[in-house]
């Protein structure tokens, strides 16, 4: 099967004054459709650039990246504001919803730059908060708010969701449901998830971990049978 | 329903989240575009109703003053193609008020048609009617004198000329087009109506009284739109020629004293043209409006910059703060240009409101203000229109200056990196090499003192807009004062320093000198001097200022000059003491040798050192010793008028005593120059009250936009301060300390600004009016202190809102999400 996403031979290196930062060094892996794959790490491990590589928020060093056809790491802006429009749905730890937007105005918010997309009542009924449409995010919850960055980032029906630490800010119980929301997604839309953390439990609900540290893949563990969310625990 | 872009949305309602501060600059673009259309329009106004008015009444473009010229040449002059020309007679006369003191008032009469009112420069009637062809002894009487006095058509004047007293019945009030602004010269610009006043009087009855029969000494032109003026004068000059009037000459084009002394030896007759624009009464019209036009400009321009600063302060602060929004926005496939335009949007918004109701505002207003300026100055007829291209110039000032402003933030946002956007933002920590000085500096201090000044430096550029915003209140404050100050200064100056006399008798002609005598051997009076006045032009290369020449006692205790330098300065046998509003002009430096032509005759052409400028307020004219100008005139023990110092108040048998001297022409009394003055400034201090205001409103939305930000951009920071316990009384210490010191640099930097402003609307308010009058730009210290001490008041309110905003703000919340 053709890959999804695949990385050949990707750098990232950062200047910050006269010091060059080595995010990522000489990364290569591929992402199979419909694969939920977690990246593990501490913090510094090169996690979250990876993620903003492959989301086309950032650009390689040196290195290919291709997702679905598209040739990220060569792309302009303006062909990367498509693919990101296009391709891509991205859930962040701190969920940056537009705070003067209501919740279903946020979906509609990014829903607004594609035609021919779900509705962002059926969204918002998809992620459970069918009746809390018209309140700010300040009048939600945690895992309310970052049920609504889900709804939004579905709302361009993209392949792939990329989601960085998506229940940092959440308690436990909450943090289950969110987890639960993204295996969902992944079997019956067939999305492809990639999820950054830095707790090792999370991997065990994804079909493929890979470890990293200093800007490497250290480790690949493949679960064979993936835990149910609901018996997470950590 | 139509769906509204979530884009247009999130503006509108970011917008509303923080619709103070917006709402401040909108009201600063407001605020400025009211000033401007509200000034301007009155100006466009107030030019169409001049215009229309002397178009209506057939105002001339051209004056011709002879001795005397047949009547026959008002006919050729007709002929000319596209000239319309009439002739009349003008004279100076006494008038008898009677009354107790039997005050006389100098009065300049021009002859009018007998039957009908002339084709050229007709009078208005406002009450009465025009001569009766049965009854010669009639005048009209113009409307400023007929006002003050009370007089109405009907009553009775008794006119004196050469020692003849006449009675001469009012038959109505007119307004002329010529005397909109009673002058008597460009010296003389506001004489009292209580003791000059204009009469009109039939043609017949003035040729009789002067002599001239046939004959007249003024022509007025009037030329057609179109027709070639050079070709014209070269005709009418052709005219004269046949009259016997050999030269004409006129300010542009003057005739040297040698050349005049040629003309009368070979019999050659001169005339004097004035063309509409050299009137002093329409220079001073033209110049109150230029005034006008100059404050609807440059005033605008002030509120205007400030409006742009704030909205570039606002719009930064507002993409640093959505900087994760914008990484957001970026991230799920908003384009860059619309980001762009997203943040240009909050810009456009303020301008809008701004403009619209700015443009709203000051049309409506600029109905008032012409309203009142013309009922201010008696002119007769007002045309008040809509001047569209002056609304659409107002609304794209007000919209673009705001758009320009915002666009260098809201082009930032297409640098920002979607990744490093969405990283929350390292607070800004300032100049490493700046911060560790500070630093080494302050380490004795306690923090409540350490942490404001080090903030100061933390992000310069919000510390240097809220000083700019303290500096241009205190510059505003400074600029009205300065006008207060000023006119204040300049009148106390010339009533209270310079003129130490109470009256000034003003003989019949050139007089005799022993008068003064006479007079201050009457009963009342304590002290008399003589006063010699000549008209001269004086010439430095090739520069040269039309004025007259004030001879007066060296050691006068009547009047006292004030030099360059603020001292008294006494008139000197060895030189020429001129206007220091005419060193402009005239070029010349103290030590200089100045020509000096008498503008009439030809005697007393000399040359002269130019021993000191003096400060003159009203009427600018030159001065020398008496004796030097009675010299210079061949006629020793001459006089033109004499200053008069009584023993108290004069009574009124002292005064009838002065009138009934045949030699008197008119007593003009001090208290009542002042009395006028103080009546016309009227209008003035309203201005001001206004501009002082603007002023005080612009400087309080700014710094209180300043302000605002400077707390709300640390309300994380300061959550954390309150959270490991620093008390609220402290926390407040400590905004205010770092608000004030900004505030006092604000204060720094506004003076010298604010001085430089102020000097530079005192300077553009009496381009072309130096000739009569002359105010120097003064700030007492009193004004400083209001202008400082009110901006630091604002200052200090104006963090009020911010900082209860930051007191009631949920400590676990804030502390837990990025500052806004």
């Amino acid at each position: 099967m053709k890959p999804s996403i695949k990385l050949d031979g990707v750098s990232k290196i950062y200047t910050m004054g006269e010091i060059d930062v080595v995010a990522l060094n000489n990364v290569s892996f591929e992402i199979s459709p419909g694969e939920f794959l977690v990246l593990l790490g501490p913090s510094g491990s090169g996690k979250t650039t990876l993620l903003n590589l492959i989301g086309g928020l950032d650009k390689p060093s040196s290195g290919l990246i291709e997702v679905n056809g598209f040739k990220v790491s060569r792309m302009n802006r303006s062909q990367l504001t498509h693919y990101r429009r296009t391709q891509v749905g991205f859930i962040f730890q701190t969920f940056n919803l537009i705070p003067t937007l209501t919740a279903k105005e946020n979906v509609e918010f990014a829903a607004d730059l594609v035609t021919n997309h779900p509705s962002a009542e059926q969204l918002m009924e998809s992620v459970g908060l069918g009746h809390r449409l018209n309140h700010f995010p300040s009048e939600l919850s945690g895992g309310e708010n970052q049920r609504v960055a889900i709804a939004r980032a579905l709302a361009t029906d993209p392949a792939i969701m990329l989601c960085d630490e998506p229940t940092g800010s959440l308690d436990f119980e909450t943090g289950k449901r969110i987890f639960k929301l993204l295996r969902e997604l992944n079997k019956t839309q067939q999305k492809t998830v990639v999820v950054v953390t830095h707790n090792a439990t999370v991997g065990e609900i994804a079909d493929r971990v890979l470890k990293m540290r200093d800007g490497r893949i250290a480790k690949t563990i493949i679960n064979e049978h993936p835990l149910d969310p609901d018996k997470l625990e950590w | 329903m139509v769906a509204v872009p979530k884009l247009h949305l999130k503006l509108l309602r970011d917008i509303k989240s923080a619709k103070i501060q917006y709402g401040a600059v909108a009201f600063i673009i407001f605020l400025g575009i009211t000033i401007f259309i509200c000034g301007y329009e009155a100006y466009l106004n107030l030019d169409i109703s001049y215009n229309s008015y002397f178009d209506r009444l057939n105002m001339g473009d051209y004056w011709i003053s002879v001795d005397e010229i047949d009547n026959r040449a008002v006919r050729q002059l007709n002929e000319i193609p596209g000239v319309a020309a009439i002739g009349r007679i003008r004279g100076d006369v006494n008038v008898d008020m009677g009354g107790e003191t039997g005050e006389k008032v100098a009065g300049h009469v021009i002859s009018l048609p007998s039957l009908h009112l002339p084709d050229v420069n007709l009078v208005q009637i406002e009450s009465g009617g025009y001569f009766s062809p049965e009854f010669g002894r009639e005048i009209l009487v113009e409307n400023h004198f007929a006002d003050y006095h009370k007089i109405q058509p009907g009553d009775w004047l008794t006119l004196e000329y050469q020692g003849v007293k006449a009675k001469f019945r009012v038959m109505g009030i007119v307004v002329s087009p010529e005397y909109l602004w009673v002058t008597k010269s460009a010296q003389d610009a506001m004489p009292s109506p209580r003791t000059f006043g204009v009469f009109f009087m039939p043609e017949s009855t003035a040729e009789q009284i002067f002599g001239m029969d046939g004959k007249s000494s003024e022509l007025v032109l009037r030329v057609a739109p179109g027709v070639d003026r050079g070709k014209v004068l070269d005709r009418v000059k052709g005219i004269l020629r046949r009259h016997d009037i050999g030269r004409i000459t006129s300010k542009d084009d003057p005739v040297k004293v040698r050349a005049r002394e040629i003309d009368i030896i070979r019999g050659v007759r001169t005339a004097y043209m004035t063309a509409r624009k050299d009137l002093p009464s329409v220079q001073l019209l033209r110049q109150d409006l230029e005034g006008f036009a100059m404050l609807a400009f440059l005033f605008p321009l002030l509120f205007l910059t400030m409006a742009s600063l704030s909205i570039y302060v606002l719009l930064s602060r507002l993409v640093e703060s959505q900087r994760i929004q914008i990484g957001l926005m970026r991230a799920i496939g908003y384009s860059r240009s619309s980001i762009l335009f997203h943040y240009m949007g909050f810009a456009l918004v303020v301008g809008i409101a701004g403009s619209l109701t700015g443009v709203i505002a000051g049309h409506l207003l600029a109905n008032g203000l012409t309203e009142m300026y013309v009922s201010q100055l008696n002119i007769p007829s007002m045309i008040v229109i809509t001047h569209w291209g002056v609304i659409v110039v107002g609304i794209l000032i007000g919209m673009g200056i705001p758009l320009v402003a915002g666009l260098l933030p809201a082009w930032s946002t297409l640098s920002i990196q979607p990744a490093e956007a969405m990283r929350p933002a390292i607070p800004a920590s300032g100049n490493r090499i700046v911060m560790r000085t500070l630093a080494f500096l302050l380490g004795p201090f306690p923090y409540v003192l350490k942490v404001p000044l080090r903030n100061i430096f933390r992000n310069v550029r919000r510390s240097l807009f809220m000083a700019s915003g303290v500096a241009s209140a205190v510059i505003l404050i400074l600029v009205s004062m300065s006008f207060v100050d000023a006119v204040d200064s300049t009148f106390d100056m010339q009533f209270n320093v310079v003129q130490k006399y109470d009256a000034f008798v003003y003989l019949q002609g050139v007089g005799a000198a022993s008068t003064a005598t006479y007079i201050g051997n009457l009963k009342g009076v304590k002290e008399t001097e003589a006063v010699l006045e000549m008209p001269y032009r004086v010439r430095y290369g090739g520069n040269t200022v039309d004025t007259s020449i004030a001879g007066f006692p060296a050691g006068s205790s009547m009047y006292w000059l004030v030099g360059e330098d603020g001292r008294r300065i006494d008139v000197t046998n060895d030189g020429v003491l001129i206007p220091i509003s005419y060193k402009e002009r005239l070029g010349a430096e103290v030590g200089d040798t100045v020509q000096l032509e008498p503008l009439v005759g030809t005697v007393g052409e000399t040359e002269k050192k130019l021993a000191g400028y003096v400060q003159t307020a009203v009427g600018a004219r030159a001065f020398m010793p008496l004796r030097e100008v009675q010299k210079l005139q061949h006629n020793l023990g001459a006089a033109t008028g004499i200053f008069v110092k009584f023993d108290g108040l004069p009574s009124a048998d002292l005064l009838k005593r002065m009138y009934d001297m045949p030699q008197v022409a008119s007593v003009e009394l001090v208290s009542d120059t002042r009395a006028l003055i103080d009546e016309m400034m009227g209008f003035f201090w309203v201005m001001i009250g206004f501009m002082l205001m603007m002023g005080v409103t612009l400087g309080v939305a700014i710094i209180f936009n300043g302000v605002t930000i400077n707390v709300l951009q640390r309300t994380r920071e300061m959550a954390v301060m309150r959270a490991i316990g620093l008390g609220d009384f402290a926390l407040v210490n400590m905004i205010s300390l770092e608000n004030f010191i900004i505030g006092v640099v604000g204060v720094i930097g506004g003076i010298p600004l604010g001085e430089w402003v102020a000097r530079l609307f005192m300077e553009a308010s009496q381009r072309g009016a130096e000739d009569v009058f002359s105010i120097a730009l003064t700030i007492f210290p009193r004004s400083y202190i209001i202008a400082v001490v009110v901006a630091l008041v604002v200052l200090l309110i104006s963090q009020i809102p911010a900082l209860l905003q930051v007191y009631r703000q949920n400590l676990a919340t804030v502390t837990k999400e990025w500052s806004e």
